[in-house]
């Protein structure tokens, strides 16, 4: 048979017989891969963020403000969606317990995040209590969100390839942004009051969590005992989206797993939200004269 | 007009690049040859499925409506030859021919309106009833109908409608045979990197071709794939970035006149450019992998000099469609026919030949705009372009007379540049009644250019707080210059496939690895990016 080489064969250059073509395929692919990682891990180098909260890669970068603060300073943890933002105030739950604390929660925070917040949180403080708060377990967890974040952390760029911008600016290299007294918290004066009627009224249903919720709650878990602290689940006043189905669901899985779990939305837990002026928009948030119940209320627990 | 849970699986999603892509590649290298038009037919299910659950049956089904109807049409043919009887009469042989024709015209009446007829139901069912029930109301004729709500659009329903119409049209017309296969002439309607944004395919083009099984190698696989990056680029780079700029232009219009209204019209245009040539090259480059070669859609549609040469330049699929399963019918009609000879009695000189062939542009410009969805502005963008190529038609006799008398050269440099920024100012004319929400917008923004200078928004800067900032129009203005560099380069007749490919592997990716990173750094996704949809996938 005639070996007749053509560029869209793809058979290399020495025929078709033998190994050699079989060879030289897996040394091209071979240095294919290593120049496509280098390239992804140069262009990670280059635009991943100098200083934690000084990034366009991130929503929300003031939730790392944790790295910010001196090591192994902060007793305890909060991290959650924009109902834990708006309801728990390190001042004062300091001012209860005298621990310190810092409250990584932000609008839309998905359950992978938080996880991935925790985890590395831990690089830099030693909590002795992580304290979550569950509300976002109900928000896609899909696998997409999933394998998109793990893609995220693996292959950095794809997160922060935005801060080209800051690159050019010259901003990326500026100077931290410090967390606030506030630590993360996001208070409001604002009023706005809840009517709706009893939203933990029991009809027996259950709000079962998806596999991934699970899953998440299982490694912030091990995380949490890796590291030598305590994993406590809560579910703060939300008067829009908590129910007595989705508490059901968290009992039961804190319950099995050992884990402690307070639900401030339980009549009987006697936190004494009023919803007509505790609120700042209708009862999905707290306002601030709400934040200092729900702390003041953690805060004899958790101390 | 809704979509279900499409945006995961369009053509620029990562899904679709990272895990379906090379996930069928792989697939379809490892089975057998004989089986690997299976997979690509089991893949463009699979792809339907995702985006559209069950609302592929649509396309299932169009594909059972073509295959039989062709059949039926060869039948009658067939039927039609075996039955010359020895010793048949030039009457008798008449006859049968007159009986063949009339049963296989039923054939393909029957399949074509099947197909359109779906088309007409599905997509513009209720904008009709809609649109009698306005015209009744104002008449003070009649009940108030009640309008139902738009149905759900199986996906890519106007590009496969056409291509299977293309191909029941093409086995009656005796172009080619009816395929026996129905999962050949399945895998021509559905196949996938061509549905959601085209090409409209051709049967004969395509199917042996789809058949075939030859997989990409080597410098195929790398255009391929060179190509699906550059279309990335394009559209992820390009159109999303301008995507927040320009809806927010043309949401609230009212805001903005002046230089701020030409803006929305040439901003608008790139997006579209970007984000539909973008998309086709996804889909070309995609296709190249399974070695097939769709057709291209594009050809640097922007250097033309008339509407009529942009129209042969830009969605090339949809033109040479319309052209052979429009123009030429209604050209060639006894309608037209007649009409002609009306004309000829009637009027004389170029007044006879333009009548009957006004018809004919009427149906094709009139199909061109309501194609694209179903309002009243769609109409009016196709009848907008019949307007200007009739009064070109009408004017050509004076212009010629002009350029006589002033002795400027028609073909050179100066006439050519005045006739492509003509050109080019009616296409945004034309891509803003495009891109306003109704016509009433639309006369309102053109009415508004006139308000001058209006550049308020971009001095002060307030423009760049919706979505869009100095740097954002920096990379698009960037990657507008090297869109413009590779349509100089291909008008000029360069080709990049040898330019890149012919050099050798470290060229080849580099420019790869180049374009993938541009992809990666300038994207317009993640954090502060609302996902764009594609803008030619909801047509």
């Amino acid at each position: 048979m005639e070996t007749h080489v053509t560029t869209d064969t793809g058979a290399g250059m020495g025929g078709v017989r033998g190994g050699r073509p079989h060879v030289r395929r897996l040394i091209h692919g071979t240095v294919f891969l290593l120049v496509l990682a280098g390239v992804l891990a140069g262009l990670s180098v280059l635009l991943s963020p100098r200083t934690p909260t000084v990034t366009l890669g991130e929503q929300y970068p003031a939730v790392r403000g944790y790295a910010l603060l001196p090591a192994d300073t902060i007793d305890a943890f909060f991290v959650g969606d924009s109902s834990a933002q708006g309801a728990i105030s390190p001042q004062v739950f300091e001012e209860k317990t005298g621990m310190s604390s810092f409250n990584a929660s932000c609008p839309i925070q998905k359950s992978v995040e938080s996880v991935e917040l925790v985890e590395d949180m831990f690089r830099y403080q030693s909590p002795k209590v992580v304290v979550y708060e569950v509300n976002n377990l109900y928000r896609d967890t899909s696998v997409t969100r999933d394998v998109r974040t793990r893609a995220e952390q693996l292959i950095p760029v794809l997160r922060y390839h935005t801060n080209w911008k800051k690159l050019l600016s010259g901003s990326l290299f500026a100077p931290a942004e410090m967390p606030t007294t506030e630590r993360g918290f996001r208070p409001s004066d604002r009023v706005k009051a809840y009517t709706g009627g009893d939203y933990m009224a029991d009809d027996g249903s259950t709000k079962e969590l998806t596999r991934m919720a699970k899953v998440y709650l299982r490694q912030m878990e091990q995380t949490c005992r890796a590291h030598g602290a305590r994993l406590v689940l809560v579910s703060v006043p939300n008067a829009q989206e908590w129910s007595a189905a989705k508490d059901r669901a968290v009992s039961a899985w804190a319950q099995e797993n050992g884990v402690d779990y307070y639900d401030l939305n339980l009549a009987s837990a006697g936190v004494g939200i009023d919803w007509l002026t505790d609120t700042r928009d209708g009862g999905m948030h707290l306002n601030s004269a709400g934040a200092r119940k729900a702390t003041t209320w953690l805060a004899a627990r958790l101390a | 007009m809704k979509f279900t849970r499409w945006d995961d699986t369009a053509l620029s999603s990562w899904i679709y690049l990272l895990f379906f892509l090379p996930l069928l590649y792989v697939v379809y290298v490892a089975v057998p040859k004989r089986h690997r038009w299976a997979v690509l037919l089991a893949a463009s299910c699979a792809f339907c499925w995702l985006v559209s659950r069950w609302l592929v049956a649509y396309v299932l089904a169009a594909a059972f409506v073509a295959w039989a109807s062709a059949l039926l049409v060869d039948r009658a043919r067939d039927k039609g030859k075996k039955g010359r009887q020895p010793g048949e009469t030039r009457g008798e042989r008449k006859a049968r021919k007159a009986l063949t024709k009339r049963r296989m015209k039923a054939a393909c009446a029957a399949g074509v309106c099947i197909l359109l007829g779906t088309l007409v139901v599905v997509k513009y069912g209720a904008f009709l009833i809609s649109a009698i029930d306005g015209a009744a109301g104002a008449l003070g004729v009649g009940a108030p109908l009640a309008v139902p709500e738009a149905m759900a659009l199986p996906l890519g329903i106007s590009f496969y409608t056409l291509a299977a119409v293309s191909y029941v049209v093409d086995v009656y017309r005796g172009k080619y045979a009816a395929c026996r296969s129905l999962g050949t002439v399945a895998l021509f309607v559905a196949y996938f990197p061509a549905l959601t944004e085209g090409p409209i395919g051709r049967f004969d083009q395509l199917a042996g071709q789809l058949r075939a099984g030859e997989p990409a190698r080597g410098e195929r696989r790398a255009y391929g794939v060179q190509l699906i990056l550059w279309g990335l680029v394009k559209k992820i780079v390009v159109a999303d970035r301008l995507a927040p700029l320009v809806n927010e232009l043309y949401d609230h219009h009212a805001s903005y006149s002046g230089l701020m209204v030409v803006l929305a019209a040439v901003l608008y245009t790139l997006q579209l450019y970007a984000d539909f040539s973008g998309v086709v090259d996804i889909a070309r480059g995609s296709s190249e992998l399974f070695g097939v070669t769709l057709a291209r859609n594009f050809e640097q549609p922007f250097f033309s000099r008339s509407v009529n040469e942009f129209w042969r330049r830009w969605h090339m699929s949809l033109g040479s469609w319309l052209r052979d399963y429009v123009f030429y019918p209604v050209s060639l009609s006894g309608a037209t026919r007649r009409l002609s000879v009306w004309a000829r009695r009637r009027f004389s000189g170029r007044a006879s030949q333009l009548i009957p062939a006004t018809l004919a542009l009427l149906a094709v410009w009139s199909a061109t705009g309501i194609w694209h969805g179903a309002a009243w502005k769609y109409l009016a963008y196709g009848l907008y372009y019949f307007c200007i190529v009739m009064v070109g038609t009408l004017l050509e006799p004076a212009i010629r007379s002009f350029f006589a008398w002033s002795g400027i050269d028609r073909g050179g440099r100066f006439a050519r540049t005045v006739s492509l920024a003509r050109t080019l100012v009616l296409v945004c004319v034309g891509m803003m009644l495009f891109r306003a929400d109704t016509l009433g917008a639309f006369r309102a923004m053109l009415r508004s250019v006139w308000v001058w200078p209006g550049t308020e928004p971009l001095t002060s800067g307030s423009v760049f707080a919706h979505g869009a900032d100095r740097y954002d129009l920096l990379v698009v203005a960037v990657f507008a210059a090297l869109m413009l560099a590779v349509d100089v380069a291909h008008e000029r007749g360069v080709a990049f496939r040898p330019l890149l490919l012919g050099h050798g592997t470290a060229v080849c990716w580099a420019s790869g690895f180049a374009l993938l990173a541009c992809a990666i750094v300038f994207g317009a996704y993640g954090v502060g990016y609302v996902p764009v949809p594609s803008i030619y996938a909801k047509f």
